[in-house]
């Protein structure tokens, strides 16, 4: 409590901003230090990479297919989220049909999404819908097991005063199953994140005109390295912005949990990303 | 709160309007019985505490009285309505306070949940909640998480829950049973003193002795395998009780050790292994 609250000094603040950057500014200069004047093809100057980067999204070519791209994912995303919150908080509160469920539930966490592309491609054709669907599927095991697994570790003492005290069902589950099992659900969902975001390159791979995971392979395919490497790091930026955003809301709804004792939240995250990821 | 306070005898009538009764009532668990035709009538503002030993099936039996679990056989009703389900009427306050309080809501949130079922706005439910932190000498926490105060704190909470559901009756399962002495014996008298100024009817489960003979004004035995009624004693102490004075009675001391001689008495016990089940 004391230390949240205390007053942080412009100085001590500074040290923190130095402490945290320090390295990838470090890198960062040795990787433009290291490139100057390369000649290797495939390997051409960061400054390159930077200015083709900046013209990609002046001719609006990059930010067309980084366009396209995340509103697939956006909308593969918040599907998953959805049904898998509600499929988990479903499955949680019902060991029996639970029980039923858990071996298909196996099966399907251990199936290589990847492996689905070219059938929903063939089957759905290549307009954007099996792209969502495809996202939406990749993301929706781990938010699923993950609010599932929520759920059982409730403690069933909070579930016994709910009762006890008459709370209707439908207060309930937005109340008690679902706010308790809300940490495990983030878990959930940053695991999906990740998901997400290789299912939307994976998905513009295989008979795909946009997209920039289409922009990555097409200029590949072009041998212009630049471009490729330009996708490449614009991808890695925006999945690295959407975890910052992430992290932000999870810290925003979840500020009673991650103030409590460290020894009562870490075990409990740490394992279900583990299972997930598993 | 000084220890050394007399709780003086119930100032309002009780709330209450029948008596909780429990009629041959038998539990059993696969081929385990644990409960087997227990007797036992709580009168309107009665303070009632069944002792027994550890493993006796205590919990079991303040389950079935708050209709959290169903009786194998007999029945458990409050005057003409069968307690096969939990009831207005009826509060309970858990052993596990760290487990039955949400630690997403607010002190105050969790005091005032129950009665958002009841369609009860906001505004209504806190002002219920603060006044019933109040009554426990805790309203200055209203603002802060369970997480964040002590275990007699977080209990106090969940007695403030139990009065804010406004129930006659009070149902506690070993409720001082993981706080030190000192709090516990302020819980205690916190207990009696909300029995005396709102006529509260309350049945509480212990295996501590001097708490059942301290608090109550009957205490009932149950010991055995399975488990049974062996004695119902009244406990006349008179109905102002004092931490020290109390205990320091002859009386109090006799009747001390007649419960713990029923308790300790072979007849009543089972084999080690049974009873380590």
């Amino acid at each position: 409590m004391t230390d949240a609250h205390a007053p942080v000094t412009a100085s001590a603040r500074i040290g923190r901003v130095v402490t945290l950057l320090w390295l990838p500014v470090v890198l960062l200069i040795a990787v433009f230090w290291l490139t100057a004047g390369s000649t290797n093809i495939y390997f051409p100057p960061a400054t390159t990479v930077v200015s083709t980067i900046v013209d990609g999204f002046a001719d609006g070519e990059l930010g067309a297919a980084l366009g396209y791209s995340m509103t697939n994912f956006a909308l593969g995303f918040f599907i998953a989220g959805i049904v898998g919150i509600a499929g988990g908080l479903f499955l949680g509160e019902r060991p029996a049909i639970r029980g039923a469920f858990e071996p298909m539930l196996n099966f399907v966490r251990a199936l290589p999404f990847v492996a689905l592309v070219p059938i929903f491609i063939i089957a759905l054709g290549i307009s954007a819908a099996p792209k969502i669907a495809l996202i939406a599927l990749g993301c929706l095991w781990p938010v699923l097991l993950n609010t599932t697994d929520g759920v059982r570790a409730i403690s069933p003492s909070i579930l016994e005063t709910s009762r006890s005290y008459r709370v209707g069902s439908a207060l309930r589950l937005r109340r008690v199953t679902l706010m308790g099992a809300l940490p495990q659900i983030f878990a959930g969902l940053r695991v999906a994140l990740s998901v997400g975001i290789v299912m939307v390159v994976v998905s513009e791979m295989y008979g795909s005109t946009e997209g920039i995971g289409y922009y990555i392979l097409f200029s590949a395919q072009r041998f212009a390295i630049a471009e490729t490497w330009a996708g490449t790091f614009v991808l890695a930026a925006v999945g690295y912005l959407l975890n910052v955003v992430f992290v932000w809301i999870e810290h925003l709804t979840l500020g009673w949990y991650e103030r409590r004792a460290p020894r009562v939240r870490g075990t409990r995250t740490a394992r279900s990303a583990q299972k997930v990821l598993a | 709160m000084s220890l050394a306070e007399t709780i003086a005898a119930p100032e309002v009538p009780p709330r209450a309007q029948d008596a909780l009764t429990v009629e041959g009532l038998t539990k059993t668990f696969g081929d385990r019985r644990v409960l087997e035709g227990l007797d036992l009538v709580v009168q309107p503002g009665e303070f009632v505490c069944i002792v027994g030993p550890s493993g006796a099936g205590k919990t079991t039996l303040l389950r079935c009285l708050s209709g959290l679990m169903p009786p194998t056989s007999g029945t458990v009703s409050y005057g003409d309505t069968r307690v096969n389900r939990p009831l207005a009427e009826i509060a309970v306050v858990f052993q596990d306070y760290r487990g039955s309080l949400m630690p997403w809501m607010r002190v105050w949130d969790n005091v005032a949940f129950p009665l958002q079922s009841r369609g009860m706005p906001k505004a209504e439910r806190r002002a219920r909640a603060l006044r019933a932190l109040e009554s426990v000498g805790l309203a200055d926490v209203a603002d802060q998480y369970p997480w964040q105060l002590s275990g007699g704190m977080q209990q106090r909470v969940a007695i403030a829950r139990a009065l804010a559901y406004d129930a006659p009756i009070l149902l506690m399962d070993e409720p001082f049973g993981s706080v030190d002495a000192q709090t516990r014996f302020e819980l205690e008298d916190l207990i009696l003193r909300l029995r005396a100024e709102l006529g509260l009817t309350i049945a509480l489960v212990t295996h501590d002795i001097d708490e059942a003979v301290y608090l109550s004004d009957r205490v009932v035995v149950v010991a055995g395998r399975p488990t049974r009624v062996i004695d119902d004693v009244a406990i006349d102490l008179g109905s102002a009780r004092e931490q020290i004075a109390t205990k320091a009675t002859p009386r109090f001391g006799q009747l001390r050790s007649r419960v713990m001689r029923e308790i300790i008495d072979p007849r009543y016990r089972g084999s080690q292994e049974e009873r380590n089940d």
